[in-house]
């Protein structure tokens, strides 16, 4: 086989791939707000991720710890709006600092999947 | 309660031990993808197809050398929790220099995985299970073998997402294994050890566990990786080892994995000549989860 069929393989596999744009058929986070690793001015009101996929709200859950593990999120874990694949916590008052978010997603087709992030308030 | 349901009854209990992992290969928060070559640790149901590979085989025991093209396909369905039943298929196309072409089936090829140890907070697994190469059921005009060959063999994942924050780069690398000794059915064949290693860096674990990549698709989810797999021999003539390493890269897309890697022979016994395979995974489970993902028998 010539270099130039294995690129020409390539190229049509990449082209392939482009048609289809969501990641994963279970529901895995695509971007969280505030962002993964992200250090922050102010502090957020609430911690919200978007998914791959739809989420039952109902079996899947945020938590926002504190740099110590205490829990900071209000645990009021609802959908953002009109989404069905987003999900969002209310945070009570976050002082500068580091904090972990775990959260764990359930679509509707029962796939169950779950992550952890950190991000830190720096403060003005 | 006849003998085979008790010992299915007792691999479903026997599951309860080792966490939840069906469908996709997940290990606490991490996802192992199936990858090319080395055969990954989980039981799940998966269908590879196709996987087609090109490459040339040196010259040896009077044989010329020869281009070959084969073509395979696997399935794996899990059937109780944490025990998979795969079978897969192949056929060749070989082209040796100077004479005529030859082309026919592979041997049919059997394997049972069990996964015996499923670590989530430290994204490990450990299976173990048996490949059987079912001896005479390829096509002689491509020289197959008349005998079978079993090979035990152990599987292992482990990813290192539980590293310290000082090394969170290093957290989307995951390593997954095989170990198996083979056992011919004939006497005159060598026992030999198989073994393979893939080392990933997965770019999706990058970017949602250490610091969000705006990425376009299928970029975002790309996962490079080297896998290294090779076989050696331990008796009945001169201990040799031949293999392939093989850099690439997997693409996962929401119901199919795609994945390209270079075969790069890895000493003179393996060949001269880089050759290259193509595969494709279908994720059954997200395909139609309804139907898989999920044991046939004892399931949630």
């Amino acid at each position: 086989m010539k270099l130039r069929t294995i690129a020409w393989i390539s190229v049509m596999v990449m082209m392939a791939s482009c048609v289809v744009q969501e990641a994963f058929g279970h529901a895995f986070l695509d971007k969280a707000t505030p962002g993964v690793g992200a250090t922050v001015d102010v502090a957020p009101a609430e911690v919200k991720i978007a998914f791959t996929d739809d989420v039952n709200a109902k079996e899947s859950g945020i938590e926002v710890m504190d740099a110590a593990g205490k829990e900071v999120d209000k645990q009021d874990v609802h959908l953002d709006g009109e989404t069905k694949d987003t999900l969002a916590v209310s945070v009570k008052t976050l002082s500068v600092g580091t904090y972990t978010v775990k959260w764990h997603a359930m679509c509707p087709d029962g796939h169950k999947t779950e992550g952890t992030f950190e991000f830190t308030v720096k403060g003005k | 309660m006849n003998f085979a349901t008790k010992v299915i009854a007792l691999i479903a209990a026997l599951g309860g031990f080792v966490g939840s992992a069906f469908g996709h290969g997940f290990a606490g928060e991490r996802f192992f993808p199936p990858t090319i070559t080395t055969d990954d640790p989980f039981a799940a149901d998966e269908l590879a197809f196709p996987t087609v590979s090109y490459f040339k085989n040196p010259a040896g025991d009077g044989a010329p050398a020869s281009r070959e093209i084969d073509g395979s396909f696997e399935f794996d369905k899990l059937i109780v929790p944490h025990l998979s039943l795969g079978v897969s298929e192949g056929y060749s196309w070989i082209h040796p220099t100077g004479e005529s072409h030859q082309n026919g089936f592979q041997n049919l090829s059997l394997n049972v995985k069990y996964e015996l140890l499923v670590d989530g907070p430290h994204e490990f697994i450990v299976s173990v299970g048996v490949e059987a190469d079912v001896g005479g059921t390829g096509s002689k005009s491509i020289d197959r073998d008349s005998f079978s060959t079993f090979t035990p063999t152990v599987y292992f994942g482990k990813g290192f997402g539980d590293l310290p924050k000082s090394l969170e780069w290093m957290k989307p690398v995951a390593v997954t294994g095989t170990v198996g000794q083979e056992f011919p059915t004939s006497a005159g064949a060598p026992n030999a050890l198989d073994w393979g290693v893939a080392v990933e860096y997965q770019i999706s674990y990058l970017r949602q566990h250490v610091a969000a990549l705006n990425w376009p698709a299928p970029f975002k989810d790309m996962i490079p990786l080297v896998e290294i797999s090779g076989s050696t021999t331990e008796n009945r003539g001169p201990s040799t080892t031949t293999g392939t390493v093989n850099p690439g890269v997997l693409f996962e897309m929401k119901y199919f994995q795609v994945g390209v890697e270079a075969l790069i022979p890895m000493n003179r016994d393996s060949g001269e000549n880089v050759g290259a395979v193509i595969q494709v995974w279908w994720f059954l489970d997200d395909i139609e989860p309804k139907l898989f993902g999920k044991p046939l028998f004892f399931g949630e």
